[in-house]
């Protein structure tokens, strides 16, 4: 196929005189690419559109070469595609519920029951396959969703929040699998509104803020911008005034405050080193506690949004 | 394609059947039978010939109530719930059109109605057969029309709740009111506005398939002049791919979220 597996052209989406969607126009070839966004930015509605779910108010959209509309179910075929919504076939087990999607693929018989099991397996659910849907954890149906989308080995993956509710493990498994995924020349597109997230499966992403394409690329470049601004770690502890010294001795930190819990805010432009050092005095009983701002996802809009300002 | 409308309507049937609600509908299916064991307990002289007390009671409750139920409470929820839940996604976005996803549907839903409406009319033929050995024959054999005439109709009723519960986000109004009021009420007007109700044509088929001359209410009688047998099951079958074919249109009009 020499055509991008995504093609947009000024895609717009009204909700009434709410905008899910605007003007977008992206092209993405193969590979991983992260799709970001605080809820209510546009993430689902563009999956939505891509998977001709709902029309579009304007624009056009084409997967493969393949133009997009809600019933021309041609070109869902290179699609795999895992909601963001929960699965809801509750009273199903998820080799009932793979097998039927497998047939409405195009499957049947033993081979739609093989393609599910393998599907199952490649996600680490084979041993839960005769467990009903209503029985499983969130994290367990996140993975069966997972599975579903990748039933049909499609050239194009479309994930919508894959690890919400996943426990540290299931969602390194996952990662890993998107990731091999990505590697194997096909294209994967994951949604999700925590920018760690996307930072562990790609380097490559989008950022919607309220329907528009507020910007693209690499996120190392985004991660220079979030650079550009001090971040902030808190600490409490004892006799921690040395400690405070021998930090802007270090140049690590460029001020701090302390707050009347007693609790040091200390600003820096390299938490990484920062936290590294605080976390060796913290080994040592000086700090008590440690936390740090975990609002990087807002940091950046803030920023891209005053540059585009 | 004739895999992807079985697969499918083996969901509808393992949805409705593992459903607890399928209790409560088989209760509902009983009444008939409940009815008749009353009846036969308490007004057996009064009965005279246990045939007609079915054919002037219970087929008519069936008509009127149980038939009409029993495809709106079976065939909505299932199709509604998946659009409600965003559920519908996970079919509509496989590449199957949507005339197959619909009609799986439909079929599943006309499958897990069928052991009810059996249910609903051999369970009271049954019991006159067995309090009454000497009318079994006569009894069972219109139990088996009956059930044939609720099968037939059940077809063109899911159809249309199908319809509405893809077409509508209140799916409920619409179908209670055309199978209950437009249904029953404007299909036994005297006159010709009842041509325009699927219940004329299934109370033609159950004056000629069960005999059902009179409804011991009174109320909403057959038809003096009631369609003949094959206009009405042309006229069913003829509706019902109308309503699948506004159905699918309908799935690919309405947006899921």
């Amino acid at each position: 196929m020499n055509y991008p597996a995504i093609e947009c052209k000024n895609l717009s989406r009204w909700y009434g005189e709410v905008q899910g969607l605007a003007g977008l126009n992206v092209t993405l070839d193969k590979g991983v690419f992260g799709l970001l966004g605080p809820n209510g930015s546009g993430k689902s509605t563009f999956m939505r559109l891509l998977t001709g779910q709902i029309h579009a108010s304007r624009g056009s959209i084409k997967i493969f070469g393949e133009t997009i509309v809600p019933g021309n179910y041609h070109a869902l075929r290179h699609i795999g595609y895992s909601i963001g919504e929960d699965i809801h076939f509750e009273n199903e087990t998820a080799v009932d519920f793979m097998k039927m999607l497998a047939v409405l693929g195009g499957e049947h018989g033993a081979a739609a029951t093989k393609r599910a099991m393998e599907a199952l397996d490649f996600m680490g659910m084979a041993e839960k396959a005769n467990v009903r849907l209503c029985e499983m954890s969130k994290g367990m149906r996140q993975r069966v969703k997972v599975a579903q989308a990748l039933l049909f080995e499609p050239d194009l993956l479309l994930l919508d929040e894959p690890l919400n509710g996943m426990d540290p493990a299931n969602r390194r498994q996952t990662i890993d699998r998107v990731r091999e995924w990505g590697e194997s020349g096909r294209t994967v597109l994951l949604a999700s509104h925590v920018l760690h997230e996307v930072e562990s499966v790609t380097d490559r992403l989008m950022m919607l803020h309220h329907g528009r394409l507020l910007a693209e690329g690499r996120l190392s470049d985004i991660r220079k911008l979030i650079d550009r601004k001090p971040r902030r770690a808190t600490i409490k502890g004892e006799n921690l005034r040395q400690l405070i010294s021998e930090l802007l001795g270090d140049e690590l930190i460029t001020g701090f405050n302390q707050d009347i819990d007693g609790r040091f805010h200390l600003n820096t432009f390299d938490l990484p080193v920062l936290l590294e050092k605080l976390s060796v005095y913290g080994r040592s009983g000086i700090i008590e506690t440690l936390e740090t701002d975990d609002q990087e996802l807002e940091l950046v809009y803030g920023l891209l949004l005053s540059d585009n300002a | 394609m004739i895999n992807a409308i079985k697969s499918l309507a083996a969901f509808t049937w393992r949805s409705r059947m593992k459903n607890a609600g399928v209790i409560v509908f088989a209760a509902i299916a009983l009444i008939p039978a409940i009815i008749s064991f009353i009846a036969i307990q308490y007004a057996d002289k009064a009965i005279g010939n246990p045939a007609d007390f079915l054919r002037e009671y219970i087929v008519p409750i069936n008509v009127y109530f149980t038939l009409p139920f029993i495809a709106l409470f079976l065939t909505l929820p299932t199709v509604a719930s998946l659009y409600e839940k965003g559920a519908i996604a996970y079919i509509f976005t496989r590449p199957v059109p949507r005339w197959a996803c619909v009609s799986g549907l439909l079929v599943g839903s006309i499958l897990s109605a069928i052991p009810l409406l059996l249910l609903a009319a051999l369970a009271p033929s049954l019991v006159f057969g067995i309090f009454r050995p000497e009318s079994f024959g006569e009894v069972m054999s219109l139990g088996f029309m009956h059930s044939l005439l609720l099968i037939l109709s059940v077809i063109p009723y899911s159809a249309l709740c199908l319809l509405f519960a893809i077409w509508s986000k209140k799916p409920l109004l619409w179908a209670a009111f055309f199978l209950f009021f437009w249904g029953t009420v404007v299909g036994s007007l005297p006159g010709e506005a009842k041509m325009w109700s699927l219940h004329h044509y299934v109370m033609g088929l159950a004056k000629s398939m069960c005999g059902i001359e009179k409804v011991a209410t009174g109320l909403l009688p057959p038809s003096a002049t009631p369609p003949s047998n094959w206009l009405s099951v042309l006229v069913l079958m003829a509706g019902t791919a109308v309503m699948l074919y506004l159905a699918q249109l309908s799935a690919k009009k309405r947006d899921v979220y």
